[in-house]
């Protein structure tokens, strides 16, 4: 349903051109998950407002092209676009609070999105308002289609602004880090809610994240992305089952454990490069416990891994279809488990 | 086992805030912490978990002496720490320090890190002028920074450098306590994992004792010892890690574990979701105040249950467990 070929969108800074978010290739199909991870100046929210072309007003797509139900979304005028959104493609933002606006009634900020899109009768519009509050499970709806944003809790205003993207029906939902901002007990509702209106609808859902927690309870698919490459792709499972890619793994490893209490966490030592300092090569090769001479001249494609058909990963030391490996594969992972434990 | 560093009672703290209707003289009182009591140990670690709003910041606060309860003691090394006056309160003060939850708001952007550091020793009047450049660069290089930094502003760093460097202030007068009001939250789970090493590293170094204050369950779960849950400004279950995390006993403490996203994605759980949202701590239930949202409520609920023992580790505040029926 959606394909993503070869993105770039660069920003420009002091009258140059770096590029944020580089060949960034997508596939979702209907009824997926797919999840973007990664740490904060990965590029993961500039791949989705690319999507919505909603980049603030340095950033630009410089090239690829966007597929959306065969139709290239990049070429399209603002006119199109503005159909389109909120109709088939839909946001959910991170801050909910902020996501709605203080001066205007929630029901009122939901019924803009029918004014906009549908040929409705007024009565039919709150009606189906209404009808929307309580699908995201809010008690007394009509109470709250009177409320302003500042009257609700946290998770109440999320579920607002989730009842507002789905509308139209949409068919596209884009949801940026939409439980970040919420408590665990809340965040466990909302995940549900999203899941339980997944499969009514049959919806696809571009679900962006640094919580490995959320990607492990809603995706079907993975797109880990560093430093504004995608670094690995794999179905949920393979993921935390073989993760490749030595920041994959790092990301797996640091994450701290309920079921025991743990010594010393791995962690990744460094920092994301920021986009005016991007390192030659592989661009993770500054953090890199396996980086060779070769990681900081040659940058890796994204190329199949040759033991799992599903996996994708941009790493010169994992054996890949048609990448050129100077070592056996198994060598290099006994070194890498090495380097990992070692730093344990 | 080790002497408590660190033991309150009863402490209570409401915050006033005026009614809604601007005409009115009507007050309403903000029920943060609610008749609060607990013990730290020397060289544990105490995590203090619960959703936003239910007291653990106010908690803090108290403990450091930035507010005052409205009753209840707090004692820091066998002294009352509330009844100190002058030269014995600032000399106290120095044995409890604070590591602040937002690094981008916590460090004064007009000034250096070397003078945001030095800030401790300037004001306690602790070591010769001449010295403190030197431990300055000592507490740097603790915290893994390069003192080429000394000179440089808060803007220039990442979060989780500033992290770092609130770290550095908050050890500089060798405190027995530091307090992390949700010191990792705001940074990159690879970022988190550094920071949580080098606390883990300074505590075996100075033989600290943490209070960790965090509403990541599994964060807390990785550092504690010891763990008190909280809901709506009280303690409703609280005893040594590994037996709460197995054994949850209280409703809501059962609740808020179900609710951690898993692990692996192949890992099969249930969930115990609560209904509802958190009521407003201005007006909130009578009795145990999870009996809005309890799925075992009873009618003997709405009087109030008292935290006891249960296990010899673990206290429970909830009718379920407790004989006082």
């Amino acid at each position: 349903m959606l394909r993503i070929n070869n993105l770039t969108t660069s920003f420009k800074i002091n009258k140059k051109l770096y590029p944020a978010v580089k060949d960034i290739n997508i596939t979702l199909e209907k009824g997926e998950t797919l999840c973007i991870v990664g740490e904060s100046g990965s590029g993961k929210t500039i791949t989705s407002l690319s999507l919505m072309q909603l980049l603030p007003s340095n950033g630009e797509i410089s090239s690829g092209e966007i597929i959306y139900k065969d139709q290239d979304i990049t070429k399209f005028g603002k006119k199109k676009m503005n159909k389109l959104r909120g109709k088939s493609i839909s946001m959910i933002f991170q801050d909910p609070m902020s996501a709605l606006d203080p001066v205007y009634t929630c029901g009122y900020q939901i019924k803009e999105v029918l004014d906009f899109h549908e040929n409705y009768t007024n009565e039919e519009k709150v009606e189906r308002v209404i009808s929307l509050l309580k699908q995201v499970g809010i008690p007394h709806p009509k109470n709250i289609y009177n409320a302003y944003p500042h009257e609700l809790s946290g998770g109440m205003c999320q579920r607002v602004v989730i009842a507002m993207a789905l509308a139209c029906d949409p068919d596209l939902l884009i949801a940026d880090e939409p439980t970040t901002a919420l408590d665990v007990t809340i965040q466990a509702k909302i995940l549900k809610l999203l899941n339980d209106l997944k499969e009514q609808r049959n919806l696809s859902i571009l679900l962006i994240t640094h919580d490995l927690g959320v990607v492990a309870e809603m995706a079907d698919k993975v797109i880990v992305m560093y430093a504004g490459e995608v670094v690995e792709v794999a179905d949920i499972n393979t993921l935390f089952d073989h993760p490749k890619h030595p920041y994959t793994k790092g990301l797996i490893g640091s994450v701290a454990s309920i079921s025991s209490k743990g010594n010393q966490l791995y962690s990744i030592p460094g920092k994301v490069p920021s986009i005016t300092e991007m390192p030659k090569g592989c661009r993770f090769n500054t953090r890199c416990p396996l980086a060779s001479d070769k990681c900081f001249i040659e940058r890796p494609e994204l190329e199949f891994v040759t033991d799992h058909t599903s996996q994708e990963v941009r790493c010169w030391n994992v054996d890949t279809v048609g990448g050129k490996q100077n070592e056996p594969a198994s060598l290099r992972n006994k070194k890498c488990k090495k380097t990992l434990s070692s730093q344990k | 086992m080790s002497q408590p560093l660190l033991e309150i009672k009863n402490v209570k703290k409401h915050y006033q805030v005026k009614s809604k209707n601007i005409f009115s003289t009507q007050k309403n009182n903000v029920h943060a912490v609610n008749d609060v009591s607990l013990t730290i140990n020397e060289g544990e670690t105490y995590g203090l978990v619960g959703e936003s709003g239910c007291g653990k910041s106010t908690l803090a606060r108290v403990i450091t002496g930035l507010i005052k309860p409205d009753s209840g003691r707090v004692f820091i090394d066998g002294e009352d720490f509330l009844q100190l006056k002058g030269k014995s309160l600032r000399d106290k003060r120095r044995t409890v320090q604070m590591v602040f939850q937002k690094p981008y708001e916590s460090l004064n952007p007009k000034m250096t890190i070397g003078e945001i550091i030095r800030a401790p020793f300037d004001i306690h009047n602790v070591y010769h002028k001449r010295e403190r450049e030197e431990k300055v660069k000592e507490l740097l290089d603790l915290v893994g920074l390069s003192e080429k930094y000394m000179s440089r502003y808060p803007h220039e760093f990442s979060g989780g450098q500033r992290q770092r460097i609130g770290i550095a202030r908050a050890i500089a007068l060798h405190p027995k306590l530091i307090i992390c009001d949700e010191a990792v939250s705001a940074l990159d789970v690879s970022i988190q994992a550094q920071v949580l090493n080098l606390l883990d590293e300074l505590q075996k170094e100075f033989k600290l004792t943490y209070l960790f204050i965090s509403h990541d369950l599994s964060v807390v779960r990785h550092v504690s010892d010891n763990i008190g849950i909280m809901y709506l400004g009280e303690i409703v279950e609280t005893g040594d890690a590994d037996t709460i995390y197995s054994s949850p006993k209280h409703p809501y403490t059962e609740a808020l574990l179900s609710a951690i996203p898993k692990a692996h994605p192949k890992q099969v759980k249930t969930q115990k979701i609560l209904e509802g949202d958190l009521p407003s701590p201005i007006n909130p239930p009578e009795g145990c105040k999870l009996n809005t949202r309890c799925p075992h409520v009873m009618s003997i609920c709405k009087t109030k249950p008292n935290l006891e023992s249960i296990k010899e580790k673990q206290k429970v505040a909830c009718y379920l467990y407790n004989d006082q029926r």
